[in-house]
């Protein structure tokens, strides 16, 4: 992945050099290069609220499901969160930002690469049209528009619309569901700190049949102090084994654990000399 | 029967619980009820998404226990002052812990709960 990322920040810088197509110039464009952390243990998805009171506005019928969800929790278990397994974190919760955020602008795409669950996303500044089809993807499809709200003659707000998902997505490690119906939209705005510009402001604005409102969320990105490069290998790094509904842990020394107090072993039957 | 070298520690979830909204969710983890373990690292990985420390606890009858402890990212850990290399096989620690709800030998903890067994800190801003 990160060979994949240096390919892309090359043609990237390449395209900031020629840009020549009449579109806005490089130097238009803001410097937000480099890497970004949320604000230290602010790993809810709206920060502003702990994480087990979230307050999403919720149908009735799919907060019930998160009851079940929650009750699962207490007892030990990683009901719906994904990521256990592996699976990629997807839209919105990536934007929780875990770790780093590598941010690269050109003017045709905006790239976010997300170190934690190494996941790369696109933001198509070049002015396309939604396609007739979009293979559904756990990050979507996003379009955006760089705007000078500022009047200023540099842009200093990206807004962004994205579509297009595959699932299952939560918004958050608690298990916070979207619908499964994967019809999300996601509006968002991203622009710095006017006082400080080791500040981004990110408003995100969730539409989802989970939800009875559109659901909106602001979070911040600071400038990481110094570079960090960690490699992700979830596959290899994890200590979780998930089996159906029922998770468990990998102890140091390579036994399956029990994660729930009680909690009976996974069933054995295939295996013929297996204790009783 | 494990041994804890420390008593369990009667205090608020508030101010000892670990990182529980992290990227795999803490639930398995218990930290209402911290406990405080003694012992030397066999290995610590700095590994992401979650970092670990393995520790053997010494227990009765030359016995002894390995714990497999779960932490936050290395990117958090970096901003606490913590490296790869700040603990190495051998070097005697006390963590404070958040133990498994199940009873098993392990459980969470967050950098400035790890210090050295002479109480010296770990931290190196």
């Amino acid at each position: 992945m990160r060979t994949i990322f240096i390919t892309l920040a090359a043609l990237g810088f390449a395209s900031l050099t020629f840009a020549v197509d009449g579109r806005a110039d490089s130097g238009q464009y803001p410097d937000w290069s480099g890497q970004w952390q949320r604000p230290q243990g602010r790993a809810s998805f709206d920060p502003s609220k702990p994480g087990n009171a979230q307050q999403i506005p919720y149908t009735p019928e799919i907060q019930a499901y998160f009851d079940k969800v929650e009750a699962n929790r207490a007892e030990g278990g990683l009901k719906d969160n994904f990521s256990t397994s592996c699976v990629p974190l997807g839209m919105p919760r990536v934007m929780i930002n875990y770790e780093i955020m590598d941010l690269m602008i050109t003017p045709d795409v905006t790239y976010m690469w997300f170190t934690e669950s190494n996941e790369l996303r696109r933001i198509y500044t070049d002015g396309r049209a939604w396609p007739k089809k979009l293979e559904p993807s756990y990050l979507g499809y996003s379009i955006g528009e760089w705007r000078d709200e500022g009047h200023t003659g540099k842009f200093d707000t990206l807004i962004a619309e994205t579509r297009g998902f595959r699932g299952p997505r939560v918004f958050d490690s608690s298990g916070t569901p979207l619908d499964r119906d994967d019809q999300s939209v996601f509006k968002e705005r991203f622009d710095v700190d006017k006082a400080d510009p080791m500040r981004i402001h990110h408003q995100i604005t969730t539409t989802d049949h989970a939800l009875t409102r559109p659901y909106v969320v602001d979070r911040v990105y600071r400038r990481a102090k110094k570079d960090i490069w960690t490699d992700t290998i979830c596959a290899l790094d994890t200590s979780y084994l998930i089996l159906g509904e029922e998770n468990y842990f990998i102890s140091a020394d390579g036994y399956i654990m029990p994660a729930k107090k009680g909690q009976k072993p996974p069933d054995l039957k295939y295996f013929v000399n297996s204790r009783k | 029967m494990r041994r804890l070298l420390a008593a369990v520690l009667f205090v608020t979830f508030a101010s000892n619980a670990p990182a529980v909204w992290a990227h795999h969710s803490f639930s398995m983890f218990d930290g209402e009820h911290p406990i405080e373990i003694e012992g030397a690292v066999k290995e610590f990985k700095f590994t992401s998404p979650h970092s670990f420390i393995v520790v053997v606890v010494p227990g009765k009858d030359n016995a002894s226990e390995i714990w497999t402890l779960e932490g936050v990212s290395p990117a958090e850990l970096v901003r606490e002052g913590w490296s790869s290399k700040i603990l190495k096989p051998g070097d005697e620690i006390k963590v404070k812990l958040a133990p498994f709800r199940s009873g098993v030998p392990g459980g969470s903890w967050r950098a400035q709960d790890v210090k050295f067994k002479d109480g010296g800190a770990l931290l190196t801003h």
